[in-house]
């Protein structure tokens, strides 16, 4: 239930993405805050109570008798109304719920449905990770403590954002030390060391 | 001074208001059917138990979208 509403989850169960492999396990699952959400729930309520706002300014120019509407159209307008403001409040929804970040035993993955018609799906492997940066700037984001995850990495796409996300810091520190242990498996690791910021920054 | 009243009770107004309403809800179907076809698409990549939930509510949406074109073609 817990996969429905929240931004953080670790150890999800019953999920698995496109391309996923068989001995792959999902470990964390990153979306953008909650509270980012706030501008279009406004804007949804907005749509489905405009019918209300209409009538108010109706009634203030006079018009309080709507008999002269015939009850065909009444109904059919009414039940239009809706599915409009259903059909915002659900694209948004969906929107939100389906644009993930995920952190697996063996990549991180970006999908991004932005717009509603739009696709983008990036991946690194944790193997390809070279440098994490977290960044949490402005009002909304220190009071609801959240903020965007830049991750660098040694592929053809250079670095991957995970974009207001709860908590950044924490998932920072998840994600390095998975990273540290994956390198560290394939004997090729000092992620993380003074040697390779060193090397970066030079 | 025409009055709201006088509008809906002319012939030419009301066939306008239906097949404006009609054009309306079509482009809407459309949508519709779009939000159908991307909830499956985001379904398949990225799985979790309330995908069937989603897609479900997607097919209600599009159907009652159909329902309300064919309420509309006989009722008004």
């Amino acid at each position: 239930m817990k996969i429905i509403y929240s931004s953080y989850i670790s150890n999800p169960k019953n999920v698995c993405f496109d391309g996923e492999d068989n001995d792959e396990q999902v470990l964390l699952i990153l979306r953008k805050h909650f509270i980012t959400n706030l501008g279009w729930i406004l804007i949804a309520l907005f749509i489905f109570n405009l019918p209300e706002f209409a009538f108010f300014i109706l009634k203030l120019n006079g018009v309080t008798d709507f008999s002269f509407l015939p009850l065909s159209y009444r109904f059919v307008l009414s039940f239009f109304w809706v599915l409009v403001s259903f059909g915002f409040f659900f694209s948004e929804f969906l929107t939100w719920y389906f644009s993930v970040y995920i952190v697996s035993t063996k990549r991180v993955v970006d999908i991004d449905f932005s717009g509603f018609m739009h696709r983008r799906f990036s991946e690194a492997l944790l193997t390809n990770i070279q440098d994490l940066t977290h960044q949490i700037s402005g009002v909304s984001q220190i009071v609801f403590h959240y903020g965007t995850l830049f991750i660098q990495t040694a592929g053809e796409k250079q670095e991957i954002e995970f974009e207001s996300i709860p908590s950044p810091a924490k998932a920072q520190d998840f994600i390095s030390d998975l990273t540290r242990g994956v390198k560290k498996d394939l004997g090729t690791g000092n992620f993380g060391d003074e040697k390779s910021v060193e090397g970066k920054t030079q | 001074m025409i009055t709201l009243a006088d509008l809906f009770s002319n012939e030419i107004f009301l066939l306008a208001a239906k097949v404006s309403l009609l054009a309306l809800q079509l482009m809407y179907a459309v949508f519709a059917f779009i939000v159908l076809r991307q909830v499956g698409l985001m379904h398949r990549t990225f799985q979790t138990s309330f995908g069937i939930l989603f897609k479900s509510l997607a097919l209600i949406h599009f159907l009652g979208v159909v329902f309300l074109i064919l309420l509309s073609v006989f009722l008004l």
